[in-house]
């Protein structure tokens, strides 16, 4: 030991030449700092592109955002602070091989260089603390020890192939072990119990502990950890220096109020842990994530700062108040992150607190650089009293306070309107997709989910050019990334893009980049062919299948508030036209509809409606329905009610053309319309169908007559066409009466208390059958299968409750109210109702 | 005193004195108080040499305490060159801070 110290009293001597010549010294620290911030835009970076926000280039950084933030920017950081201490050339190794690890990872060369480098870097740490432990035996020296060995087991394990979300609690035991063990080493100066020490250190080895066991059980150790973060939290909120510190004044009361601030989310983090055990990318993770790293830790390092960074430069570090803009914007937009976000749900919320948290983290490298930068500098005077010496640089900037605000307010415009013109230059290669020839395009649409992509398998034609329709159709955050580089933004669940994979010259393989996702079996792979004829690469749909915008169908509740101009469509049921012969001449056209609240889609529909135009006759009775074509797509219709071989009865009508159906209606019945062009999944999911009610002889009078047509919805991207994957999943969006879902609740049909009322069920599906009901109405008249199953003069006193209908059939029931009210109609296929396949109708006297 | 600091070289308790301003930032305390200073010694050449530990070795503030000392010390017109010597032997203690620096940290008793 004795020896060990005459080294340091002669490294303290040579310290003398040191301090004569300054700027050689200076060197590390002044590259290493600045290197250590540049790792931190790249995780950022990342961060920004895990936010859902879509970046120009091509990088890694998403699924490196953990660590490139962790052990490449803090862990930089913490290896420069140790090696300024330590004043020894190699200790300046381990920082250099963090920020250069950090870099390569992202650059593209192969991740183990990174790995190994970050993994050196770590041990470096390490080697600094047994040479400061032979300096000075200490407790809280040995606590960072233990914390540098974090490090390396992290970056180990993930040299390992260990999925990053595996090794957070080995990188919680780095960042918060380091800094609870300077705690440690400033309570010294409070008068702490013994006990109270030993509480401390219980609590680190509990934390530690917990770490280890998450190596091998995830739940169980994280739950530990989160334990041991919450007796951590109420040792430094109780014995911390900072909770007197905070009483002193300047630059000492700052960094107190980072601290005491930081130690409310590291308990937030614990409870979170603690109750939430290990969770994989959703919403809890973020949570539990960003209370531990950003809101404690970031903010132990906004705190310490202005510590830290003019002993690291040797530059005098002017502390301003200005640096509480920052650090009230890192904890505000936690909150809003965390509780908007993760908490309530807000996808908003959750990518405004999180690029805001990157603001917060900009405008505090912006105002330490600015306090380093502008300094009243100190002279001699009679009075020993400061002066203020006017520097160039400051004349130039005017108030450095001012200033400091105007880099923030910069940095935040620019940030936000960098992440927006990432999204949109996202979206270009998708808009040109829409004019390229079908024929060289193969359009597939991919579905992402738990814990699985959808197909696993594409075929692509060589040569030709691959576009994926991504839709994340899970409950959790997911994306695609192809090994061509081409990749989504992360997509929150329900939200669609379109993913340009290029021309495929090679096979290819794909996958989520959300941690833990592509090892539970995430993958997919882009194999060369000639695929298959399946419906939606079809020429005539792939281009209809992709469309040009990209973006989220912005889906709010079901049942909201229709748009402003809404209209229901009319469900009375029209009267049958003069005479024996119905001409009617529709138009086939491509019509943008709101179909939900918050959804527009391409609807392709019989004369500009979903479901189209009622015809309405008698048994006998001539149809001539001339159909114009307006669309680029094939159509056709398919009139049940009418006789002959598809082929020549249901002639298609070519894009531009017409082609009059002529028919007679051999039979009564509520009979279904609709397009049968393949795929006819599609052509019917996306609109195309109507009723043709044909009056059985002898139909009675009522007082009202109405036509509901049962249908489902598939969102596709927000103006686009439905999607044809959920159509074939049978997963609809919406189940809905006349083509909106809940229509009828927001414009009531109309009946009197005592009058018969007839409702025409027609079910156009694709999918799902109707079992209509009518909450407190029974109905004693049913008419299905082209007969009464049910009349209201039977003498038996019969009821009946619900009017089932499946696919491609219809009927009537007739019922009659007797008391004035609100009273329900529904699909009783519960699941549907929910979806929207629900109305009511208002009874008045 | 005011005297002294300006018609010579101040003596050693004058340049303690004046290591009364340079604070820990993140104590708020100065580093006499704290106990960190343990020796200083003014040369008849003006050379001022300071011996002053830190409160743990694994501590980053030494470069910058010695630069807030230079600053500190330039009020004396007859001070050359200024050296801080960080020692290790004897490792501080809570108990060398004077009874002002305990005050201040909130002690009791």
């Amino acid at each position: 030991m004795a020896s060990a110290c005459d080294d340091r009293r002669g490294e303290a001597a040579a310290g003398l030449a040191r301090l004569s010549t300054p700027a050689r010294q200076r060197r590390p620290g002044l590259l290493l700092l600045p290197a250590g911030v540049v790792v931190m835009l790249l995780g950022l970076w990342g961060g920004l592109a895990r936010l859902g926000y879509s970046l120009p280039a091509d990088t890694s950084s998403a699924d490196d955002h953990g660590i490139l933030m962790s052990l490449g920017f803090l862990g930089t950081l913490i290896a420069v602070e140790r090696a300024v201490a330590l004043r020894r050339s190699w200790s300046w190794v381990a920082p250099m091989a963090s920020a250069a690890g950090s870099v390569l990872l992202v650059v593209g060369l192969p991740s183990v260089v990174g790995k190994t480098l970050l993994l050196v870097g770590g041990i470096g740490l390490t080697a600094a603390y047994v040479a400061l432990d032979r300096v000075q035996r200490s407790t809280h020296n040995t606590l960072m020890g233990v914390a540098a060995v974090g490090w390396v087991v992290a970056a180990a394990l993930w040299l390992a192939d260990r999925d990053i979300a595996l090794l957070v609690p080995w990188l919680a035991v780095f960042l918060v072990v380091t800094i609870v063990a300077e705690r440690l080493e400033l309570s010294r100066l409070l008068q702490i119990s013994h006990r109270a020490r030993l509480v401390l250190a219980f609590s680190v080895v509990a934390f530690v502990v917990g770490a280890g066991v998450s190596t091998f059980d995830s739940d169980a150790g994280v739950r530990v950890c989160g334990a041991a973060l919450l007796a951590l939290t109420a040792w430094l909120l109780v014995c911390d220096l900072a909770r007197r510190t905070v009483r002193q004044r300047g630059v000492t009361r700052f960094m107190a109020v980072g601290l005491l601030v930081g130690y409310v989310w590291l308990g937030t983090g614990g409870a979170l842990w603690l109750g939430y055990g290990f969770h994989l990318d959703d919403a809890v993770f973020d949570a539990q994530l960003h209370a531990v790293f950003l809101g404690f830790v970031m903010s132990m390092v906004f705190a310490h700062a202005p510590v830290i960074a003019p002993s690291v430069l040797r530059r005098p570090f002017q502390y301003r108040p200005v640096l509480y803009v920052p650090l009230a914007l890192l904890h505000l937009s936690l909150i809003v992150r965390l509780l908007g976000g993760d908490a309530l749900s807000s996808d908003v919320a959750w990518r405004a607190g999180g690029i805001t948290n990157v603001v917060a983290l900009l405008a505090f490298v912006a105002g330490t650089a600015f306090s380093l930068l502008f300094v009243r500098k100190r002279s001699a005077s009679s009075s020993g009293k400061e002066l203020v010496v006017r520097s160039k640089w400051r004349d130039l900037a005017g108030s450095p306070t001012a200033a400091g605000a105007v880099i923030g307010v910069v940095v935040l415009v620019a940030a936000v309107a960098f992440a927006n013109s990432g999204r949109s230059s996202a979206d270009a290669p998708a808009a040109t997709a829409g004019v390229v020839n079908a024929s060289a395009t193969t359009g597939v649409a991919v579905s992402l989910r738990e814990m699985s992509i959808d197909p696993s398998t594409v075929t692509a034609t060589p040569g030709a050019r691959l576009v994926l329709r991504v839709t994340n159709d899970g409950t959790m955050r997911h994306d695609l990334r192809l090994s061509n580089g081409a990749h989504t933004p992360l997509l929150s669940p329900g939200q669609t893009t379109v993913l340009d994979a290029g021309v495929v010259t090679e096979p290819l393989s794909g996958w989520c980049t959300v941690p833990g996702h592509r090892a539970a079996g995430m993958t997919m792979r882009i194999v060369l062919g000639h695929a298959a004829a399946s419906p939606s690469a079809a020429p005539d749909d792939a281009m209809s299948a992709i469309p040009g915008m990209a973006g989220m169908a912005g889906m709010g509740s079901l049942a909201g508030s229709p748009p402003v101009g809404w209209k229901p469509v009319d469900a009375a049921l029209p009267a049958v036209g003069a005479g024996a012969v119905h001409d009617v001449t529709w138009h086939i056209k491509d019509v943008k509809l709101a179909v939900a609240p918050g959804v527009t889609q391409t609807m392709w529909t019989f004369n500009g409606s979903v479901p189209g135009p009622v015809l309405h006759g008698h048994v006998g009775d001539t149809f001539n329905v001339t159909v114009v074509n307006d669309t680029q797509m094939t159509h056709n219709i398919d009139f049940h009610a009418e006789e002959g071989p598809p082929a020549t009865a249901m002639t298609p009508i070519a894009p531009g053309a017409s082609h009059t159906y002529r028919f007679v209606a051999q039979y009564a019945g509520a009979w279904l319309y609709h397009c049968g062009t393949e795929p006819m999944l599609m052509h019917m999911g996306n609109g195309m169908y109507g009723a043709l009610i044909v009056d059985p002889a002898g139909l009675r009078p009522v007082a009202q007559q109405y036509v509901l047509v049962g249908s489902e919805l598939f969102f596709g991207s927000e103006g686009g066409v439905g999607d044809y994957a959920k159509m074939k999943a049978d997963t609809p969006d919406a189940v809905v009466f006349n083509g909106y879902p809940f229509a009828y609740q927001h414009a009531p049909l109309k009946a009197h208390t005592g009058d018969r009322v007839r409702v025409w069920v027609v079910d156009a599906g694709p999918t799902r059958s109707v079992a209509f009901h009518v909450v407190g109405a029974p109905f004693d008249t049913v008419y299905v299968d082209g007969a009464y199953a049910l009349q209201a003069d039977d003498a038996a006193k019969g009821g009946a409750q619900t009017l089932p209908v499946d696919p491609g059939d219809g009927g009537f029931v007739e019922f009659t109210f007797t008391e004035p009210g609100q009273y329900p109609f529904l699909s009783h296929a519960m699941a549907d109702a929910v979806l929207g396949a629900a109305g009511t109708f208002a009874v008045s006297n | 005193m005011d005297a002294l600091q300006w018609l010579g070289k101040p003596d050693d308790d004058a340049v303690l004195e004046a290591l009364h301003e340079v604070i820990d930032p993140e104590l708020g305390v100065n580093i006499v108080d704290l106990g960190l200073v343990y020796d200083v010694a003014v040369g008849d050449d003006g050379d001022v040499a300071i011996q002053m530990t830190l409160t743990t070795p694994g501590c980053p503030l030494g470069g910058y305490l010695e630069d807030e000392i230079n600053g500190c010390l330039k009020r004396f017109p007859a001070v050359r060159a200024v050296t801080v010597d960080l020692v290790w032997e004897p490792a501080w203690h809570p108990l060398a801070m004077t009874e002002e620096a305990k005050r201040q940290l909130g002690w009791r008793g």
